[in-house]
């Protein structure tokens, strides 16, 4: 009880709430650089174009394949060292940013996949339908096949948004002071690692919980709408 | 008006279609039928460019159809309708939207004109009051009906039909063949696979029978039905009639 009253002072509940706003910027910023990623990776990869086709399906496999802990390490060490070498000049990128770029990169493979998911459940009849009146493939999309996607694809994004959260824990490992690192931060600071850890937690639980809430009711509103 | 010449369409597993050879006049009504798996819906689809075929050309108004060009297939596919069985109208727009979607999209036609034109269509099919209606509300045959006047609306010069009454409950069979019947008074040049014999005998001038890829027998309605020439067409009739 006196450890309880010696950590959590307003101080550092502060602290902890600034790890909160450096998470939920994480989780926000890389889920709309995915949805871009993502959008553009899916029309690759129903693309007639055989490059794009390949391109997109490298990319999700590449992603998918490795561990983010260490695409997000190479983006922050090896890549400036590459990018050194092949322009020589020195590329001053702050942790955060790496952060988001990494995380959002990462992001962009499963939500084209999600998108591509979507696309691909929408029945084989209405792109006939479509070629039937002479639409263009990218008319059919547009026009057709995207506005019926939408309501399957904003359940799952949401989805994966609660997943970046939580993901967005890793950036801890590059310096970055989000929630994750606030709580080692204070671990240290009174060699208590069990406190900090445990309500660090509960920020997170009580988060994505109350994301998957709201997702539920959206996707029970989505669904009666059909 | 539409050459098929020696066409060819193997699946996998099976050769759908095997040497067919179909001139299609202007004017003509021509009724496809035959038994499930024959070729049918691969011939119509064909046409329409919808099967990529393996051998022989498709001409359309002397134009050899190339299934890769996708410029030249949009601008065919505006000359012809398809109605499918399923009618694969667009559920997230309206009866209205689902009809003027090709003439603007791909005709740029005046979206008011096209409006104009559009409820003349339904006025004359009974539907102008489902005019703002999404098209999941609507039964089966009033589904098949706006599937077809949306096909009208680019003004066609040739209608093909794919079983457009065969997913349909029995009572609302009839309201569709009436527009279609319709359409055959106006002269309309259509291709309709079906499986509603008395239909086929009001309405066509042609009758080809089909079986296992081929056809097996053409000729107008009357003799067609009395007096068939090949075992094969007999024993279809004698279980169909
Ligand atoms: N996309 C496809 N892939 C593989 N096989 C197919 C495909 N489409 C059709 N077939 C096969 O080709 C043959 C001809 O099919 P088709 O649909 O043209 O017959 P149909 O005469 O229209 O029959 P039905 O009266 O049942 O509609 C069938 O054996 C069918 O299983
Ligand atoms: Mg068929």
């Amino acid at each position: 009880m006196e450890s309880i009253l010696k950590i959590f002072t307003l101080e550092n509940i502060l602290f902890l709430f600034e790890g909160v706003k450096i998470s939920l910027l994480i989780a926000i910023c890389s889920l709309l650089l995915g949805t871009i990623i993502g959008t553009l990776l899916a029309s690759f990869r129903i693309s007639k174009n055989v490059v794009l086709r390949i391109i997109g399906r490298v990319y999700v496999d590449l992603i998918r394949g490795t561990p983010m802990l260490l695409q997000l390490s190479f983006l922050y060490l090896g890549f400036p060292m590459v990018y050194q070498l092949i322009t020589g000049e020195y590329l001053g990128m702050d942790a955060l940013s790496v952060g988001i770029i990494g995380i959002g990169m990462n992001s962009g493979a499963y939500v084209c996949e999600l998108i591509r998911g979507a696309i691909n459940s929408i029945d084989k009849g209405q792109w006939e339908a479509g070629k039937s009146l002479g639409l263009t493939q990218n008319q059919i999309l547009m026009k057709i096949i995207l506005p019926q996607s939408f309501k399957r694809i904003i359940p799952p994004l949401a989805n994966e948004f609660i997943v970046l959260i939580k993901d967005s824990s890793l950036v801890s490992t590059i310096g970055v002071y989000d929630l994750m690192q606030s709580s080692k931060i204070l671990g240290g600071k009174y060699y208590n690692y069990f406190l900090p850890m445990i309500a660090v937690a509960m920020v997170y639980l009580v988060l994505t919980l109350v994301i998957s809430h709201f997702t539920m009711k959206l996707e029970k509103r989505l669904a009666e709408s059909d | 008006m539409i050459k098929i010449e020696h066409i060819s369409k193997q699946f996998p597993n099976i050769k759908a279609l095997d040497d067919v050879s179909v001139h299609i006049h202007p004017n003509e009504i021509i009724c496809l039928i035959g038994p499930s798996g024959s070729g049918k819906s691969t011939l119509c689809r064909c046409i329409n460019g919808l099967e990529i075929i393996d051998e022989g050309t498709i001409t359309v108004n002397g134009e050899v159809i190339d299934c890769n060009n996708e410029k030249q297939m949009c601008a065919i596919r505006t000359k012809m309708g398809f109605v499918f069985q399923h009618f694969n109208l667009f559920p997230h727009l309206t009866v209205l939207e689902n009809m003027i979607l090709g003439p603007v999209e791909v005709q740029h036609r005046n979206k008011d004109e096209v409006k104009q034109e559009a409820l003349a269509l339904l006025e004359r099919i009974g539907l102008k009051e489902k005019a703002n209606e999404y098209v999941n509300k609507l039964s089966g045959g009033q589904k098949q009906r706006v599937a077809i006047v949306r096909a009208l609306c680019m003004k066609p010069e040739i209608m093909l039909f794919d079983e457009p009454t065969s997913a349909l409950d029995p009572e609302m069979v009839k309201e569709v063949l009436d527009v279609m019947r319709e359409l055959a008074k106006e002269n309309m040049t259509m291709v309709v696979v079906t499986h509603e014999m008395n239909f086929a005998k009001e309405v066509a001038t042609r009758i080809i029978f089909m079986d296992e890829g081929k056809i097996v027998e053409e000729n107008n309605p009357k003799d067609f039905f009395e007096n068939p020439t090949q075992q094969r067409t007999k024993e279809f009739l004698a279980k169909v009639l």
